[in-house]
């Protein structure tokens, strides 16, 4: 079976952890418990006639006091970019981090809007979403409370890997 | 302004107080002020951090002055003595640092360790339990139990990705070496990352993780990191072994590890190298010698005469079981049940052939005492020859006529009777258990009369000629399917039924009367209706031709094929020869 290496990125609280959880146990909690370091967690996406095994790297998110770790995206075949969408800084940080990221690869980038199940509450517009969203290769409006989009989000990663 | 104005009023306060001063002391000025400085160490000293306190407290002012003063002589000793500083620093610093990263080593420990404590077998149990006696934990009993060390498992990593290439473990496979792949890769990356040497080529990296269960020892090549999970100490010999693993599996996989794109397919075949690094070293059986405590004595004492009294019960119970198992053997006895109740009884439930010996007698006769039995006895009859043979002596005790021969425990009984008596008794023992054929038996016995009065009373005649009729009726010849062959077993009943049937036809003479055997094949209904016919015909005729060579007149016989016959009760067909006599007078 095919392994693709598939990393979270993001500033801290975003809620990287809270997406892999849903994608893989299909659970959400309200408690916050900010990740150290990496996890790495699995799941096999069924694809129409192949598998994929996805191995999630869910890192420590990024902000003043922890920077960025390129050499945890070594090996990756994508990463995504995870924002909040109550907080406008969480974009700001995000788009930073991917530019960080353009340095060491070339990879396809994912963005996520997460939280969509809360009120927009930053104070971006339209307009201005759709041109960052430019810069990636798909963008997902995901809540990992819901579930909304978050099993299409991986899916089009499987498929657009192993294609 | 408020301030302002404040300070130009203090100054002229302190304008006026230094006058003050000057007028009030005069040219004693310089000497207090001397007395003053003299004293001015105890003084301060006396209200010195009360002094601090105050002020702090009213105005925050010596916060501004002192903090300038520590940074800077904080500064200037970090700068001049920082291998002192970092040795003050690194207690605390190691600590915070030793934290952050166990936090991050846990969850990848706990994983590993599920990895490992699965792949034990049952005999995990009992250690399991012997561990947490003596407050080790299993792993580490495990390997201090059975190993000197022990390979548990090899993991082939994808430097890159971190993604697991290929693993072999002790037992079975873990489902989740995966993702302890992916996290230990991280955790490399990270160490090498958080632990930079000085010198920039020669980064650092993890060799071995140690905890108190296991060590994963690590050895890296360009392309690809092999782990071994060990338990116990591990010798050089396992890392001598993983290198020359590692580059095995370089040199073969060159290609596939540079072009890895996820698939782990390719590197199946590795299993076997891998395989070869699952080493285990068994600890020799030690014999030691150990100091037990006189209380543990004490108890193994107690226990010991315990079980000997217990023991003694036992065998006592024990013995009269198998003592009293033996009446099984006695003919007319059937054993239910024996079994133990209490301390020393046995209970035993059996049955009883009402001929066969009673059970007190049988006791006396085995020298069994019946203090200990608790005996429940049920009536049955007994099927068993030594019974039959009880049974039978008093059944003949009133034919003293009859003398009994025994044929392998088949009685035949011999002598002459008068019919009566014959007929009683044959219903006598019809009515006998255990006797398999009651004609048979008798089959010697003469009926005394019969030459006597037979050829004056026609009734007599009659009945004779009746019964024998009805033997050569009732004699059937079987056939197999299709065949019109006759069975050795059909040619001794015909020759049966050829002596039958000449009893037969001299009682007819005697009684003037005319008689015919009618033979009757008849078949199934596989194959045509017209096959059958035929089929039955030769069946019939088959035995009729037996008849005559027995020396029976052919003008006695006729033999008729029915054709398919099917018994209406089981829908079956008849693949047979029936017989019938037919009579009639003469005249
Ligand atoms: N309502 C809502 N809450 C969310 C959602 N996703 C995450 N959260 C909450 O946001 C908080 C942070 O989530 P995490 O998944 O731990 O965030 P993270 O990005 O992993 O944070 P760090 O590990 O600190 O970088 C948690 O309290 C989650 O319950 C979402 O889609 N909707
Ligand atoms: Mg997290």
């Amino acid at each position: 079976m095919i392994q693709k290496k598939v990393c979270l990125l993001g500033a801290t609280g975003v809620g990287k952890t809270s997406l892999v959880k849903q994608f893989v146990e299909g659970i959400f909690s309200e408690k916050y418990l900010t990740s150290i370091g990496v996890k790495v967690d699995k799941r096999i996406v069924d694809l129409a006639s192949e598998q994929v095994q996805l191995m999630l790297w869910d890192i420590e998110g990024i902000d003043r006091y922890c920077g960025f770790q390129p050499k945890y995206l070594r090996g990756a075949s994508a990463y995504i970019i995870v924002t909040d969408q109550t907080r406008s800084q969480s974009l700001i940080e995000g788009l930073e981090i991917h530019h960080q990221c353009r340095e060491v690869t070339d990879v396809p980038a994912i963005l996520a809007i997460n939280k969509s199940d809360l009120d927009v509450a930053w104070h971006w517009s339209e307009n201005e979403l759709n041109g960052y969203s430019q810069e990636f290769e798909k963008c997902f409006t995901t809540s990992a409370k819901t579930g909304q989009q978050v099993n299409s989000m991986f899916e089009f990663i499987a498929e657009l890997l192993y294609y | 302004m408020d301030e302002e104005s404040n300070n130009n009023n203090m100054d002229a306060k302190q304008q006026q107080m230094d006058q003050l001063r000057a007028l009030l002391l005069g040219e004693e000025n310089q000497q207090i002020t001397g007395t003053v400085k003299k004293h001015a160490r105890e003084i301060v000293g006396d209200v010195f951090s009360e002094a601090l306190h105050d002020r702090q407290e009213k105005d925050g002012s010596v916060d501004q002055v002192i903090i300038p003063l520590v940074e800077k002589s904080v500064e200037r000793s970090v700068s001049n003595h920082s291998e002192k500083m970092v040795g003050y620093l690194y207690p605390l610093m190691g600590r915070l640092i030793r934290k952050s990263v166990s936090a991050f080593l846990t969850e990848f420990l706990e994983k590993t360790n599920e990895l490992i404590e699965n792949s034990l077998t049952i005999k995990g149990l009992k250690w399991r339990f012997r561990a947490w006696q003596a407050g080790v934990s299993f792993s580490q009993y495990v390997a201090s139990q059975t190993f000197v060390y022990k390979v548990e498992q090899i993991l082939l990593i994808h430097r890159e990705t971190g993604i697991l290439l290929k693993s072999v473990s002790q037992g079975h496979g873990a489902a989740d070496a995966d993702m302890v792949s992916g996290m230990l890769t991280a955790i490399d990356d990270f160490v090498s990352d958080s632990f930079n040497a000085e010198s920039e080529n020669e980064q650092q990296h993890l060799d071995v993780i140690k905890t108190d269960d296991f060590s994963l020892v690590l050895k890296r090549g360009p392309q690809a990191v092999i782990v071994a999970a060990v338990t116990g100490n591990m010798p050089q010999e396992i890392a001598n072994q993983l290198e020359l693993t590692l580059e095995f599996a370089h040199r073969i996989y060159d290609k596939e590890l540079a072009s890895f794109k996820g698939d782990t397919l390719p590197f199946e075949p590795l299993e076997q190298q891998l395989k070869e690094c699952l080493l285990e070293e068994l600890r020799p059986e030690e014999n030691k010698a150990n100091k037990q405590p006189w209380f543990a004595w004490l108890i193994v004492l107690f226990v010991c005469s315990l079980s000997v009294t217990y023991g003694y019960f036992w065998w006592n119970q024990n013995e009269l079981k198998i003592a009293i198992e033996a009446i099984k053997n006695e003919p007319g006895f059937v054993l239910n049940d024996v079994d133990k109740s209490g301390l020393t009884k046995v209970k035993v439930t059996l049955l009883r052939d009402p001929s066969a010996l009673s059970v007190d007698d049988w006791l006396l006769e085995n020298d069994i005492s019946k203090d200990n039995l608790d005996i429940e006895e049920k009536r049955y009859l007994s099927l068993a020859p030594e019974l039959l043979k009880l049974r039978l002596t008093k059944l003949l005790a009133d034919y003293p006529e009859l003398t009994v021969i025994w044929e392998d425990n088949l009685p035949v009984l011999t002598g002459e009777l008068p019919n009566a008596k014959r007929q009683a008794l044959s219903s006598k023992l019809l009515a006998l258990p255990g006797l398999n054929e009651p004609l048979n038996v008798m089959s010697l016995v003469e009926v005394e009369e019969l030459d006597n009065r037979g050829e004056n009373n026609p009734a007599i005649l009659k009945a004779l000629l009746e019964l024998n009729i009805a033997k050569v009726d009732s004699i059937q010849l079987e056939f197999d399917q299709g065949q019109s062959g006759l069975s050795d077993l059909a040619k001794e009943q015909l020759k049966m039924l050829a002596n039958n049937f000449q009893t037969v036809v001299d009682l007819a003479d005697k009684q003037n009367l005319s008689l015919g055997l009618i033979i009757m094949g008849a078949s199934d209904p596989v194959g045509g209706r017209e096959y059958n016919q035929r089929l039955s015909r030769d069946r019939a005729r088959a035995a009729q031709k037996v008849l005559v060579e027995q020396g029976v007149d052919p003008g006695y016989l006729n033999a008729i094929g029915l054709g398919i016959v099917e018994s209406k009760t089981t829908g079956k067909g008849v693949r047979k020869v029936l017989f019938n006599v037919v009579y009639f007078d003469s005249d």
